[in-house]
């Protein structure tokens, strides 16, 4: 009888946590209407913001034509979704807003992934590393040593050869006025590495053929975003993205640009 | 003979529930315990030298602390920081000090003088938005007691702590007037109301008015006006008994310090030319408190200096202002943000939002403490 009435007191227990529970487990399953994926599919047209102030990523041409790696990513998504790119100017402020107030379904504009913003927006796979990258000449024998390292004086690239002379003993750090500066140091053996951003290794390495990239030094991905709710867009957006990584789009479009 | 058994459930029972005991504190990781410690003194060569901190935001005490640990040791002893009305006065006369508490007890403890600036308005001193909708920096003159009240409580409570406040900020600026047209006369309105009552809790208290934004922006434009337009019809409204010393941004944009004066730039030395307006009306004696300067080095923004330039420009115009017995402080803009911004914002900061010194913070904080050391 007390056994009875216990597995009845604990089936009722369960009951109600399930109960509380029930709105989180419908969440999980069920998922938003993506009003914007509704509109491109019903126009056919993907509307992406950008700032074109920024190249090789986002620029604008005296007739009003956009250009870099960027318009040339985002043209190609569309295209393989059978969809048609179009793009509209945001000021670098607004680049989020206007997301949200639905002027664009996607912004595309050299954009680091910023935590703080997730939920309200979300963020597509990375499609750039711009963080700073250990830069030395290509190994000709045995582990090449790093002990005198060139930066751009002052630049986030000198902010991380600091960090790292305080952390391992014999680092000297060699300051330069530019990032170019910084390579030439270690072509001409004057130093054993430079760091530079991901942008102007990629730029500027073509030119120095003996020179490579050795270490990924700090991370600063950049991502298309789109408004939280755009769950379907994102998606098709980073199937599309996954292909050009597969088939080698994505790097053929960085390396064209970064060669120009 | 009888053998009491103890409920083999009662036991599995209380050792389930000891177990999440332990795995809920586990899982809610305290914060370090923060202490002010014994108070500090700032090492410096340059007792002008500042940094507008961004502790606004800032929830955690030992972060608090360790932005305000990482100012002193920079050399920097003043830092200016925004206390926002409508954090502060929830309700009218109800008041929630903890955060301000904390900002204004570690600075002193870290040996820096806080100047503190008062504004951003209550929802409760504004129009019921059903009505009329606001932004934070809508005060109209129906008003202007209530924040001359809060002014009062905030002086009386900081009254051994805080010797310098001020009075808004940029309301030369549409944005930072509610989203009205500026209007000088009104803000000196507001001003002589703040004045009264800073004075009534402190007679001591320094009353800093402003800061005027530093722009170009002509008569009838919308977003504001000429900061040397305003500062001429703050006085022709009387402005001259309502305040102790003016409150200045210095920013260079893309010009070096020592760029010259002219009404038709904005640059660093444009406070000059502020200085020159309180002059003309007999204000000469009054000191300039630069409550926001600086470059930025972001290469994502045009109004930006290169890395180099930022950390050289700022390291002259410290050097400047040691001889202007005019000018009181120069702080510069900003010490930090409680989180990265991602945007070309962060380029004005000197340490990371993880706490982490950039090159600008190492540079400075050299000329500050070591340079004439012998």
């Amino acid at each position: 009888m007390a056994r009875s009435r216990h597995l009845k007191l604990l089936s009722l227990l369960v009951a109600a946590f399930g109960l509380l529970l029930l709105p989180d487990f419908i969440g999980i399953f069920a998922r938003p209407v993506d009003e914007t994926w509704g509109r491109v599919e019903q126009l056919g047209v993907i509307r992406f913001a950008i700032n074109p102030t920024y190249m090789p990523f986002d620029g604008l041409g005296s007739h009003g034509d956009f250009f870099g790696i960027d318009v040339d990513i985002a043209t190609e998504i569309a295209r393989r979704l059978g969809k048609r790119a179009e793009f509209v100017i945001a000021g670098y402020d607004s680049l989020y807003d206007v997301l949200r107030v639905g002027q664009a379904a996607a912004t595309i504009s050299a954009l680091p992934i910023d935590p703080g913003k997730f939920g309200l927006w979300a963020y597509s796979e990375p499609y750039f590393e711009a963080g700073q990258v250990l830069v030395t000449r290509l190994p000709k024998s045995g582990k090449t040593l790093e002990v005198s390292i060139a930066v751009e004086y002052g630049s986030e690239a000198d902010a991380a050869a600091r960090y790292l002379a305080r952390r391992r003993v014999g680092v000297e750090i060699k300051y330069t006025q530019s990032a170019v500066d910084a390579l030439k140091a270690v072509d001409n053996s004057w130093v054993d590495a430079a760091i530079v951003d991901g942008v102007s290794a990629r730029q500027l390495l073509p030119k120095y053929p003996e020179l490579q990239i050795a270490e990924q030094v700090t991370s600063d991905p950049y991502a298309i975003a789109v408004w939280g709710e755009s769950t379907r867009l994102r998606e098709a957006i980073d199937a599309k993205l996954a292909e050009m990584k597969q088939d080698g789009t994505l790097q053929r479009i960085v390396q064209e640009w970064m060669r120009k | 003979m009888n053998v009491i058994h103890r409920p083999i459930k009662f036991d599995l029972a209380l050792r389930v529930c000891l177990l999440l005991i332990f795995a809920f504190a586990v899982e809610q990781a305290g914060e370090p315990l923060t202490t002010l410690g014994p108070r500090q003194m700032v090492i410096t060569t340059n007792a002008k030298a500042g940094v507008h901190t961004r502790l606004t935001d800032e929830g955690a005490p030992w972060k608090i602390q360790r932005n305000l640990q990482l100012v002193r040791e920079l050399g920097a002893p003043w830092i200016v920081e925004f206390f926002p009305w409508a954090y502060i006065e929830y309700g009218k006369n109800t008041f929630d000090w903890w955060h301000t508490d904390q900002v204004i007890d570690h600075a002193r403890a870290q040996g820096l003088t806080v100047i503190a600036r008062l504004g951003l308005v209550p929802a409760w001193a504004r129009p019921d938005p059903r009505a009329q909708e606001t932004t934070f920096n809508y005060l109209d003159p129906d008003h202007y007691d209530d924040f001359g009240d809060f002014v009062y409580a905030f002086v009386d409570r900081y009254k051994d702590r805080v010797d310098h406040i001020i009075i808004w900020n940029e309301p030369n600026l549409s944005f930072e007037w509610g989203m009205r047209p500026v209007d000088a006369q009104a803000y000196v309105d507001l001003l002589k109301v703040a004045y009264r009552r800073a004075k009534e809790a402190n007679p001591n208290i320094v009353v800093l008015a402003g800061a005027l934004a530093p722009t170009l922006e002509p008569t009838g434009s919308s977003a504001g006006l000429n900061d040397l337009i305003y500062l001429q019809q703050m006085y022709d409204a009387g402005a001259k008994d309502t305040f102790d010393a003016l409150a200045a941004h210095a920013y260079g944009i893309r010009a070096p310090i020592d760029e010259a004066p002219d009404p038709s730039r904005v640059n660093f030395r444009r406070i000059e030319l502020l200085r020159d307006i309180m002059q003309r009306n007999g204000d000469g004696e009054k000191p300039v408190y630069i409550t926001e300067a600086g470059w930025n080095d972001s290469p994502r923004w045009n109004q930006a200096v290169t890395p180099a330039q930022r950390i050289e420009n700022t390291l002259k115009a410290l050097e400047w202002v040691k001889d202007k017995d005019w000018i009181k402080v120069l702080a510069l803009w900003v010490f930090s943000y409680p989180q990265a911004t991602r945007t070309f914002s962060d380029n004005w900061t000197f340490i990371t939002d993880d706490l982490r010194p950039k090159p600008i913070y190492d540079e400075v904080k050299q000329q500050l403490t070591i340079s004439n050391v012998q």
